[in-house]
């Protein structure tokens, strides 16, 4: 049932402003729409655009446009002559107490059809964006593909109609009331993903995540536009077998992702890397806290506007972290070396004072240590004051042969949890 | 049985209008060609993959798919035309108004003819788990070792004829499918239970869980084995899981667990260890079977040639009960303890914590404590415009002198781990010597462990551990003292907080 009614009332017409509501004249001919736009790309708001032709007389028109059940900003009406013979000038919009519907005055200079185009805004349509990504089996690349839910629930039934739901294909339906439509709105393929072993010991003490980053430009094969918030659940292609006709596909998890701009990066966290093992104790510092003591010079001002020198000690805090480093992943049956990323979560003014990596080799009463260079397999990142991130090269280890990494942070001037400061005048 | 709910209609149009059901032509109902399950363990989802073949015809073709009181999730569901892609393609997949359980996909098609399509859906309720039984030898140096898999349907359907596979691994899943299934459509909201279905809904829990108690009751009564030939897992790596397949097709029935056995292997080599931790108490040890994830080895030591069935090191194994038994020689069996074990990657140890072990006894005794150093500091604070002296800052060393005695009562040899806690920032002086700044002036815990015959191991800065390789009745009786330095500690030791202003 269409609930949108538009009239045109036809005649000269004289005093109309003083016409109560009720008085008004019903239609003489009901236009049908010719075309509807629906625009979803406004998260809260719908435009919906439609096209009708309306017979003109010469002189004063009165064109009147109702509706029910839908939310109409009444406000957000716009009403344009398209296409007419001669002038079409709109001269008034006038708004009947108490209901859903308004009827512009239009001045026609000749007699004829007229297209025009009525805007307005609704509530109650959305959409939502999710994503397929298929990744090839080495994992190197996938095929994103982006759905879109178009979801109606405005009151409305729409014909045919134009739907853009945000991004994407603008694409031809027929919606009604109450209907979810799901539509492929674009496809990526062979776009490159980047896998990383995170271990971040605030979201996980235990276990190793892994997850695929991807970018959002040309140079890999997206970038087409911001990608929308939605749920991305990822498949693998299996390797294919001798009775299978058909690529068998597993499901490797699902992530939220969030909206990525243009030449961002889209991490997305699929699921635990149990081949890839991190255990993170606290250490003592070396050298213990007595030298994380910063002793300045600096002037001082007494009250009697003299200058001195004075001698402030601030106190640092000194904290040693070991990572116990084994990684048993395997690929076709080798073992192989992973990027493993640790993030650490500072604050304030720190620096990384000292990196020690040690293999350890034997078990029990039997253990070696030595200290290995760390130059080529270690780098620290700086992400900003209260991210830094830790990427190693870990190579393959077993249950004799591990891996110890010593970070040692010092995190300067700290005024909490210290003594007060001594001044040594 | 609950009847079959999944459904498939076509509906064809001859003309590309789209004009409501009025043209609607129902053609054909197609049936499952193959169904494949990938089952998970780490969460309630299964992914169902069904081969069907369309018949089709020229223009708009409407396929209706509806899965009325199953557990199936909406959104995941999945239409994938495998056969002339370049002549059929899926406009759009359309929910009706009210409804969750029922889809449209439409399908423009520039041909007649059959077409094979996938459908693929995610569904709860099923899901699968490993468990194993060892039995030790009596030396405990070899094991025999049986894992099994146990896949369970309560999702309401059954699965006929389907090929399963098992996927070990954690994955992330950021809504549970249980809840998307059960999610009712958009602007209805959830019906809430009236008060009168509260009875009905007790008496289904409560069948529910006598049936669970009759189905351990008959794994118990058989065994927990089924007797039937045990059927080829083959075990393949993905990613960062890996995916077991189960030889043949299955027949997956609701509420009918099934076991199959995914391994079995002999001799797997044993060693049994004994730990000992201040993070459980450090009362007692505990027994723990160690054995590795790898490939099993001859006597010469060269990889032994075994299917993947009967080797390690073939595939992680996944997490799940271990019950364990010894063998005597006469072929009774004890059992010795059951335990949940983590998943171990291919090339890692497996520990099997086997329970508390009586046989190797701990006495510690405090042999000796005193007080010493005892430092009163003073120091000034500015209060208004003049200096006060305090005289609260404590310093003082107490030292406390441990002594352990350990007593293996084992007829064999056995291994040793003790792991002690101390509260404070521990600078120990252990197997590698003297350390430096053990005789400094800064707060902590100071470990004095060099006269124990072992490496000593600082785990972190609260925990050191030290290791012992006992023969059968030995007795060891270690000594070990620890200082806590305590600095600046504050008024304890001085109640009266004496202040004088400075003059």
């Amino acid at each position: 049932m269409k609930r949108i009614v538009i009239t045109g009332l036809v005649g000269a017409l004289v005093g109309m402003l003083s016409i109560p509501a009720q008085a008004r004249i019903k239609l003489t001919t009901l236009p049908e729409r010719e075309t509807v736009r629906v625009d979803i790309k406004n998260g809260r708001f719908t435009l919906v655009e439609e096209e009708r032709t309306v017979n003109l007389q010469q002189g004063r028109n009165q064109v009147d446009f109702s509706w029910a059940n839908i939310g109409i900003d009444k406000d957000s009406i716009v009403f344009r002559v398209i296409k007419a013979d001669g002038d079409v000038n709109v001269l008034n919009t006038n708004y009947p107490n108490n209901e859903n519907a308004l009827y512009w005055t239009v001045s026609a200079a000749n007699a004829g059809p007229a297209v025009i185009r009525i805007s307005y805004l609704i509530g109650n349509m959305s959409a939502s964006a999710s994503y397929q990504g298929i990744v090839e089996n080495d994992e190197k690349s996938l095929l994103l593909q982006t759905y879109m839910t178009v979801q109606n629930t405005s009151g409305e039934d729409f014909g045919k109609c134009t739907v853009q739901p945000g991004v994407g294909k603008t694409t031809v339906r027929y919606f009604k009331n109450g209907e979810r439509k799901r539509m492929l709105a674009s496809k990526f393929t062979a776009v490159p993903i980047e896998k990383r072993f995170v271990f971040d010991p605030t979201v996980d003490q235990k276990r190793t995540r892994m997850y695929y980053r991807l970018l959002n430009d040309k140079e890999n094969n997206m970038g087409e536009f911001p990608l929308p918030r939605g749920k991305v659940r990822l498949f693998i292609k299996e390797p294919k077998s001798d009775d299978d006709s058909v690529r068998s596909q597993a499901f490797l998890g699902e992530d939220w992702g969030a909206y990525t701009p243009l030449f961002a990066k889209l991490d997305l966290y699929v699921g635990v890397a149990q081949d890839v093992k991190v255990e993170r104790f606290t250490m003592q510092p070396k050298g213990g806290p007595r030298k994380v003591v910063d002793e300045l010079t600096c002037p001082r001002i007494l009250m009697n506007g003299e200058r001195t020198v004075t001698h402030p000690r601030f106190r640092h805090q000194r904290t040693r972290f070991r990572y116990r480093l084994q990684n048993f992943k395997t690929a076709n049956g080798e073992p192989i070396p992973v990027p493993l990323t640790i993030q650490e979560h500072v604050d304030g003014e720190w620096i990384i004072e000292n990196v020690e990596m040690k293999e350890i080799l034997g078990e029990r009463n039997d253990v070696t240590e030595k200290v290995i260079p760390h130059d080529k397999m270690f780098l620290a990142k700086r992400i900003d004051v209260n991210n830094v991130e830790f990427e190693i090269d870990l190579p393959p280890t077993t249950i004799k042969k591990k891996y110890d990494l010593f970070v040692t942070i010092l995190r300067k001037h700290r005024r909490h949890n210290v003594e007060p400061i001594v001044y040594k005048d | 049985m609950k009847a079959r709910s999944i459904a498939l209609i076509v509906l064809l149009f001859a003309n590309s209008t789209m004009s409501l059901f009025g043209a609607v032509d129902l053609v054909t109902l197609p049936r499952r060609e193959g169904t494949q399950l990938t089952i998970y363990n780490s969460e309630d989802i299964t992914m169902v993959r069904e081969h069907r073949l369309l018949t089709v015809k020229p223009g708009i073709n409407r396929i209706q798919f509806s899965w009325a009181n199953t557990l199936i999730d909406p959104t995941s569901i999945d239409f994938r035309i495998l056969d002339h892609v370049d002549k059929v393609d899926l406009l759009d997949t359309t929910f009706p108004s009210g409804r969750n359980d029922a889809l449209q996909w439409n399908i423009r098609s520039g041909m007649a003819g059959k077409i094979p399509v996938e459908i693929r859906y995610f569904t709860s309720g099923i899901t699968w788990k490993a468990d194993y039984v060892g039995i030790a030898n009596q030396g405990e140096d070899k094991m025999g070792l049986t894992g099994y898999v146990r896949v369970l349907n309560n999702s309401g359907e059954l699965y006929d004829n389907a090929e399963v596979r098992l996927v070990v691994g954690n994955i992330n899943l950021v809504e549970k499918i249980a809840d998307l299934a059960s999610r009712p459509p958009p602007g209805v909201p959830y019906p809430a239970a009236p008060p009168a279905a509260k009875p009905a809904m007790r008496r289904a829990f409560l069948e529910k869980a006598e049936s669970y108690s009759r189905a351990r009751e008959s794994r118990m009564l058989n065994g927990g084995m089924k007797q039937d030939k045990a059927k080829d897992v083959r075990k393949q790596g993905l990613s960062e899981y890996f995916l077991f397949t189960i030889e043949g097709r299955e027949d997956i029935k609701n509420k009918e667990p099934k076991r199959l056995v995914s391994m079995k292997i002999t001799d797997v080599p044993l060693a049994p260890i004994y730990k000992l931790t201040d993070r459980d108490g450090g009362q007692f040890f505990t027994k723990y079977y160690r054995f590795k994830n790898k490939k099993l080895l001859d006597d010469a030591g060269a990889e032994k040639k075994l299917s993947a069935m009967e080797n390690l090191g073939e595939s992680p194994l996944p997490d799940g009960m271990v019950r364990l038994f010894s063998e005597y020689d006469n072929q009774d069996l004890a059992y010795v303890g059951g335990t949940a074990t983590k998943y171990v990657p291919i090339g890692d140890r497996v520990e099997v914590n086997v329970g508390r072990d009586s046989d190797i006894t701990m006495m510690r005794r405090l042999k000796d404590q005193r007080i010493e150093n005892v430092v009163s500091r003073q120091y000034k604070r500015r209060i208004d415009d003049h200096w006060v002296m305090y005289y609260d800052h404590i310093d003082y060393d107490e030292t406390f002198v441990y002594e352990e005695e350990i007593v293996s009562g084992k007829a064999v040899d056995a291994k040793l781990e003790v792991e002690r806690r101390f509260a404070k920032d521990v600078t120990l002086w252990g197997s590698e010597g003297k350390p430096r700044g053990w005789d400094a002036d800064i707060a902590g815990a100071y470990v004095d462990m060099h006269e124990i015959e072992s490496r000593i191991e600082k785990v972190d800065q609260n925990h050191v551990k030290y290791f012992l390789d006992t023969r059968p009745g030995q007795r060891w009786v270690l000594t070990y003292t620890v200082t806590y330095k305590h600095r600046n500690v504050g008024p304890e030791l001085n109640q009266e907080k004496r202040r004088e202003p400075l003059r």
